[in-house]
């Protein structure tokens, strides 16, 4: 990836924020070092801006069922690795990783997604986390 | 030569004011490539973005009943004081200037308004598939003088104006510009989506030429100040709280039955 292009990627991710919410960057609500690999059942797949979403209905330890929601990257990067609306539909099984947000919520940032399939997608980028 | 060097010996040359001449005489302009030239900085004189039944045919919008009833219960706050971007064809009349360039193959819109930008080929290729955006899927083609542009594939989460007429993710706009005078862009467009209104019906408006020199478009941000917050009048903050509501001034949006 050329320089300039990894300084575009850096500032949408670092800049690119939630309507509503104050402008955050990931170091502020994602730990790189809390890795997440959940497997589970898609139950919604917001493919928007300014990102998107993957939520995940996961069985913990303790047999509960818990939703996760893994943040990835706006609609036309995913557009333009090939995703579309219904890529990810309710029902289907898959696993993801992604790194876990700082205030311990069920909530990640996205980083791989094995399809049903077993096909393999990226949810990050090279050098700055999706 | 590069292209836009030739532009810039063109339009040095006076190949412009020609193209104009012309123009009076009751034809449009051409550009190199002799396609019409709808290039220049246009500007809108109506409050369309407040209310667009000021421009629709007959100043009615031909709702469906359920979706009227949707709307009137659904959120108040126009989308655009929270940034989102104005959808089509609300772009085309937010009281802001357009910049309209064209090379081979492609009409470029450059709105002022959050600094848009709707790249239309003019290659009639197919739309995207599987996705939605705010402001769609925009593909060109030409009919004699007329550029004809087809957009699909928006999400609902825009409006048509702040009089909080919506729309669903079933909308479908055809935009027509026709440039009438060296000063006047005619613009038209059809609105269909069945799952909000009845039939397809029309808005109509001048966009009107910048004449003034050296004219440049500026910056217009949504989010630099306030707090992340647009503030357009004639919103106002309410007291108890942040409530933006605009009153439609026309009693003028029906249901048919």
């Amino acid at each position: 990836m050329n320089s300039k292009l990894c300084l575009l990627v850096l500032y949408a991710v670092l800049f690119a924020s939630t309507p509503g919410m104050a402008h955050h960057s990931f170091a502020a609500e994602y730990d790189r070092a809390k890795v997440i690999k959940v497997s589970g059942t898609v139950t919604k797949f917001d493919l928007s801006n300014p990102h998107s979403w993957i939520y995940v209905d996961v069985k913990d330890a303790n047999g509960a069922v818990v939703n996760w929601a893994f943040e990835t990257g706006s609609a036309g990067v995913l557009y333009k690795r090939g995703f579309r609306k219904d890529t990810l539909q309710p029902g289907m099984m898959i696993t993801i990783t992604g790194y876990g947000a700082k205030d311990n919520s069920n909530t990640a940032d996205a980083q791989e997604l094995t399809m049903p399939d077993g096909t393999v997608k990226t949810l990050g980028t090279e050098n700055n986390p999706g | 030569m590069n292209f836009r060097f030739f532009l810039l010996v063109a339009l040095v040359a006076g190949l412009l004011p020609s193209a104009f001449a012309q123009a009076d005489a009751g034809k449009a302009p051409r550009t190199p490539e002799g396609k019409p030239d709808l290039q220049g900085v246009w500007e809108t004189r109506n409050a369309a973005s407040f209310d667009v039944s000021e421009i629709a045919e007959e100043h009615e919008i031909p709702y469906l009943p359920a979706a009227l009833e949707k709307e009137q219960k659904g959120p108040r706050v126009d989308p655009i004081i929270h940034c989102m971007m104005p959808g089509v064809p609300r772009i085309s009349y937010m009281p802001f200037p357009i910049q309209i360039l064209q090379r081979a193959g492609v009409v470029i819109f450059m709105y002022e308004y959050l600094h848009d930008i709707r790249y239309v080929t003019t290659n009639s290729r197919p739309h995207l598939d599987g996705i939605d955006f705010a402001m769609g899927d925009s593909v060109g083609h030409w009919e004699g003088d007329t550029l004809v542009v087809d957009v699909t594939d928006f999400n609902d989460k825009t409006w048509l104006d702040s009089a909080r007429h919506t729309h669903s993710d079933q909308l479908h706009v055809v935009e027509r510009y026709t440039r009438v005078g060296p000063n006047t862009i005619s613009y038209e467009a059809t609105i269909e989506d069945p799952k909000t209104y009845t039939r397809p019906w029309k808005i109509s408006m001048t966009l009107h030429r910048n004449t003034e020199p050296g004219f440049e478009l500026r910056d217009q941000e949504c989010t630099e100040g306030d707090n992340g917050r647009a503030i357009h009048p004639p919103y106002r903050e309410r007291p108890e709280g942040d409530i933006f509501e605009f009153v439609r001034p026309y009693p003028a949006t029906k249901a048919t039955k």
